[in-house]
């Protein structure tokens, strides 16, 4: 188990170079872009007493080292810039949104990856049948369609025809409820956008990578002797396939929860749900920079968090990881 | 001896060609998958003897459903959404085939240096696939093409500039199992330069992983682009599917048609497209093919 | 009456293309306390009869007739429950390259406890003080039972799936190429080590390989298997000192031996048979220095060199004397 400390501390050192190239890329963004970076910072219509007072602010005049050692110490401070559009600071903005967003990000994905690894490795159990195929076939084609078309289908079946999900937003605005109908409130509109999550791509990655996985673990030469040992089929396949096919769905399962982020942006939109995402897109019109940044940043560190995450839990799972 | 070295490698090259389209035959799938990408490509090219109306053409049924004068209904400024979904497959294909030539370009230069040198450059090469595979795609295009403009170059240099590392990862494994074969031996041994080896000699048959991955990538980079037009920042000029999307959502429940089709034909090009990559590893990879 | 008595076994694998014979017609006893080798080239169908037995067969073989017999039990006839309770318990294998044969996200020792409590009740203490006991047989330190198979070498996994195979205390073990994937050195050691366990505990063993130099050492009694068919069987040293089978002769003579005069190696020309479809003739016709036209035409049965030592030889001309001294030319 010291190995594995090992590799734990090892991998979050790794980490930390990977977070600062990221923060300088997102620096450089605005310096690469043809226009004034003081008026990408204040927002394209500001006016110009506040694109100058932005211009002093972050030392635009500065020479480029000094600025980046600005930039730095904002971001170490916790502020991530202002926003025109809100007046407000983007950091309050997303202490705000966040939450909202994880809350359908999060069960989507977990539900998706968990329904998904089951079908997978029943699909792989019986492959070669037909369930194999429909399971195969639908999972293509619903990762071959664009999540929002989904969301918008699903809005008009679920919410204008059948009635039964709310079309929009993420409680009931008219009654002002408290404790816990309005947990259920939330519950009752978080569904459908969780569920558009789930089966757009979650699902039907998971369903696959699972289903390839099974079916090459299964040819291995382990699962002939576990056989040969006189075990049962059932304790071939769940003791000793899955444990080791399922190592490559927990490596992705960290990469997603990050790249969710950015497939929350069209869900959002969709279902008026006021989180992340929609922040996101509000802030693509108003052309808010410093709003949109602080996401790539936030976007961009998640994804490197998780996939070190996700890195040390396969470490403890494979007890190969460590000892290279 | 460069002589014999060449006609074995076209030998080489021809047979396993065959040797490929006999088992990609095979798959229905696979030929079901060609056959709606051919279709769409051939309704992209006669775009103009197909469509009644232009794709910007105002008409003055404002929202009328799908019937025989408008095949697929109208939207808010009486436009015909059928002319404007054919002529926006253009637009797709455009950019889908755009990007993932790129991608597949850096991808293979990218992914055989490493492959093929080793040492040093492939850790260093390594290193950066990681980092680079880390950045979030959706964000950064939003964030470039909010900076930079709408046009659609930026969008295809910003998509192909970052799906590029799955293609350099399939290169770099393919150019490491075939440096070591026989043949390769033999043309290094006889003095060619790296630059023919790797060129001639091996990526020519290690190629097909990654031809399978960038068709998949086609599909890929036309559902981005239908996000980025859903989200308003395609580019205007022409006609995509996400742009017709965008507008039909406000009109979603009185006019779902402009919402419905358009959802319809990403799904049908993105499918094909997958189905098309998907049969190509099937054919390569004689385990996937048992019972 | 025998141990293990294989009678007439057929077993084909169903390609879609038609099916492969991969085991015809293939007959044999053995008893407690001796040692079979199976010898042949790749793809003569020696692993594919260790399978049979111990019905470890993929989705798309299937046994076509005959009987195998394990005291007195037909294990064809036997159902997927019943054939568990023999595996392991009464039959196990050494198999073929043992690089895979553990998986790899256990522990080592944890895998042979699996394989003890699977067959008996016993505690889980018990069973591992008995994962010790099969460790130290095989030369493997006690303490290795909590590592996992990659921090083992190739040699101390052989010696892990050795111990292993013993642990139910099986009456039949099968070797399949026991030392094909070690040096030299370590084939010899565990070859001895095979063999002290087979005299300890009495076991009938199979060995495959293609090496007849590793069954040279360890068996009483060889099969030689061509095609999916037994050419020769006999007694080890009716064999070596007395072959009756072409076949068997141009093995004999592609291997060096330490002693005796030196000799011209000289391999078999020739590629192995394409087991599908219907074949008349001798599947080795075309590889036979002594062929004749009959041998195209009719295949050839076992006959009977000498009944008390059960040497049979499956050719043509098995009892003609001019057999001993055809060459095989490059």
């Amino acid at each position: 188990m010291a190995s594995l400390r090992n590799y734990i501390i090892r991998r979050t050192l790794e980490t930390i170079p990977v977070i600062f190239i990221v923060v300088i890329i997102n620096f450089s963004l605005i310096h690469l872009a043809p226009s004034d970076p003081a008026v990408i910072l204040a927002g394209e219509y500001a006016d110009p007493g506040y694109i100058e007072a932005i211009r002093i602010k972050y030392g635009l005049n500065l020479p480029l080292h000094e600025q980046l050692i600005n930039y730095l110490n904002h971001l170490l401070r916790g502020d991530l810039g202002f926003s025109i559009q809100y007046n407000r600071s983007v950091a309050s903005l997303i202490r705000e949104r966040l939450p909202l967003t994880l809350l359908i990000i999060v069960p989507g994905e977990i539900l998706g990856i968990i329904l998904g690894t089951l079908l997978g490795a029943y699909a792989a159990r019986k492959h070669g049948s037909k369930i194999d195929a429909i399971l195969s076939t639908t999972s293509f084609a619903l990762y071959s369609t664009p999540s929002f078309w989904i969301g918008l289908m699903l809005i008009i079946l679920f919410g204008v025809v059948l009635r039964i999900f709310p079309i929009g937003g993420y409680r009931t605005i008219f009654e002002n409820l408290t404790g816990i109908e309005y947990v259920l409130d939330v519950l009752w509109h978080m569904f459908l956008p969780m569920f558009t999550i789930m089966i757009s791509w979650c699902l039907p990655i998971s369903l696959r990578i699972a289903r390839a996985s099974v079916m090459e673990t299964m040819r291995e030469d382990y699962i002939v002797t576990a056989r040969a040992k006189g075990l049962k089929e059932s304790v071939v396949f769940y003791k000793h396939a899955l444990r080791n096919a399922l190592l490559p769905t927990i490596t992705m399962t960290g990469m997603w929860l990050a790249f969710s982020i950015t497939g929350s942006i069209l869900i959002e939109t969709i279902f008026g749900w006021p989180g992340m995402g929609n922040l996101t897109r509000e802030s693509i019109f108003a052309r808010d920079y410093p709003i949109l940044m602080a996401v790539l940043l936030m976007a961009s560190i998640t994804v490197v968090l998780a996939s070190m995450i996700s890195d040390i839990i396969y470490a403890y799972l494979d007890p190969r990881v460590v000892y290279k | 001896m460069f002589l014999m070295i060449k006609t074995i490698r076209w030998k080489n090259i021809a047979l396993n060609l065959r040797a490929f389209w006999l088992q990609f035959k095979k798959g229905r799938m696979a030929l079901l998958g060609v056959v709606i990408v051919s279709s769409f490509i051939i309704i992209g090219v006669i775009a103009p003897f197909i469509t009644q109306y232009g794709p910007f053409e105002l008409t003055n049924d404002i929202y009328h459903p799908p019937s025989r004068k408008y095949f697929l209904g109208t939207d808010y400024f009486g436009r015909d959404v059928f002319s404007r979904i054919v002529w926006g497959t253009r637009v797709s294909l455009f950019f889908g085939g755009c990007t993932a030539s790129l991608s597949l370009i850096v991808g293979i230069i990218l992914g055989a240096i490493p492959g093929y040198f080793g040492g040093i450059i492939d850790d260093l090469f390594s290193r950066f696939f990681e980092v680079f595979l880390m950045i979030p795609r959706l964000v950064i295009i939003i964030l470039v093409v909010a900076i930079f403009g709408s046009d659609i170059i930026y969008s295809i240099l910003v998509v192909g500039l970052t799906i590029w590392p799955t293609n350099a990862r399939i290169t770099r494994a393919q150019v490491i199992s075939i440096k070591n074969r026989g043949y390769i031996q033999s043309a290094i041994s006889s003095g060619a330069s790296h630059f023919r080896v790797l060129f001639y000699h091996i990526l020519p048959n290690g190629l097909y992983p990654v031809i399978a991955n960038s068709t998949i990538e086609i599909g890929r980079a036309i559902l981005i682009e239908a996000s980025l037009s859903f989200l308003g920042l395609g580019d205007l000029n022409n006609v995509s599917w996400g742009q017709i999307l965008q507008r039909g959502r406000s009109a979603m429940f009185s006019a779902p048609w402009i919402s419905f089709f358009p959802g319809i034909t990403i799904f049908l090009l993105v499918f094909g497209f997958s189905l098309i990559g998907d049969g190509i590893n099937y054919a390569l990879n004689p385990r996937l093919r048992e019972r | 009456m025998s141990l293990l008595e294989v009678k007439e076994l057929k077993m084909y694998y169903k390609l879609s293309s038609g099916w492969v014979k991969a085991v015809d017609d293939v007959s044999f006893k053995l008893g407690k306390g001796r040692t079979l080798g199976l010898v042949g080239e790749s793809g003569c169908g020696k692993t594919s009869v260790a399978m049979a037995i111990m019905r470890l067969l993929p989705f798309n073989a299937q046994i076509m007739g005959g009987n195998i017999n394990l005291e007195g039990t037909d294990l064809t006839k036997l159902t997927e429950d019943e054939i568990r309770e023999v595996r392991w318990k009464k039959v196990s294998m050494i198999f073929q390259g043992a690089m895979n044969a553990f998986n790899p996200v256990f522990k080592v020792g944890d895998q042979l406890v699996e394989a003890i409590l699977t067959h008996e009740n016993v505690t889980d203490k018990e069973a591992k003080k008995r994962v010790i006991n099969l460790f130290e047989l095989v030369g493997l330190q006690p303490d290795r039972m909590n590592n996992y198979p990659h921090e083992f070498s190739g040699g101390m996994k052989q010696r892990a799936i050795i111990a292993m195979s013993l642990a139910c205390n099986p009456h039949l073990v099968i070797a399949d190429e026991p030392t094909t994937a070690l040096d030299v050195v370590m084939q010899d050691q565990i070859l001895n080590e095979i063999n002290k366990l087979q005299q300890d505990f009495k076991l009938a063993l199979i060995v495959i390989s293609h090496d007849i130099s590793v069954i040279a050492e360890t068996c009483h009694e060889i099969a030689i298997m061509y095609g999916g068919k037994i050419f020769e069987i006999a007694d080890a040293t009716s064999i070596f000192h007395n072959p009756h089978n072409p076949y068997t002769i141009g093995l004999l003579n592609s291997f060096p031996t330490l002693r005796g005069p030196k000799r011209k190696l000289v391999s078999i020309r020739g590629s192995p048979p394409n087991l599908m479809g219907e074949k008349e003739g001798c599947l080795f016709e075309p590889r036979c220095p002594y062929a004749k036209p009959v041998c195209k035409e009719e295949v050839p049965t076992l006959t009977t060199i000498d009944s008390r030592k059960n040497h049979h030889s499956r050719c043509h001309f098995a009892l003609d004397p001019k057999l001993q001294d055809i060459e095989f030319k490059e």
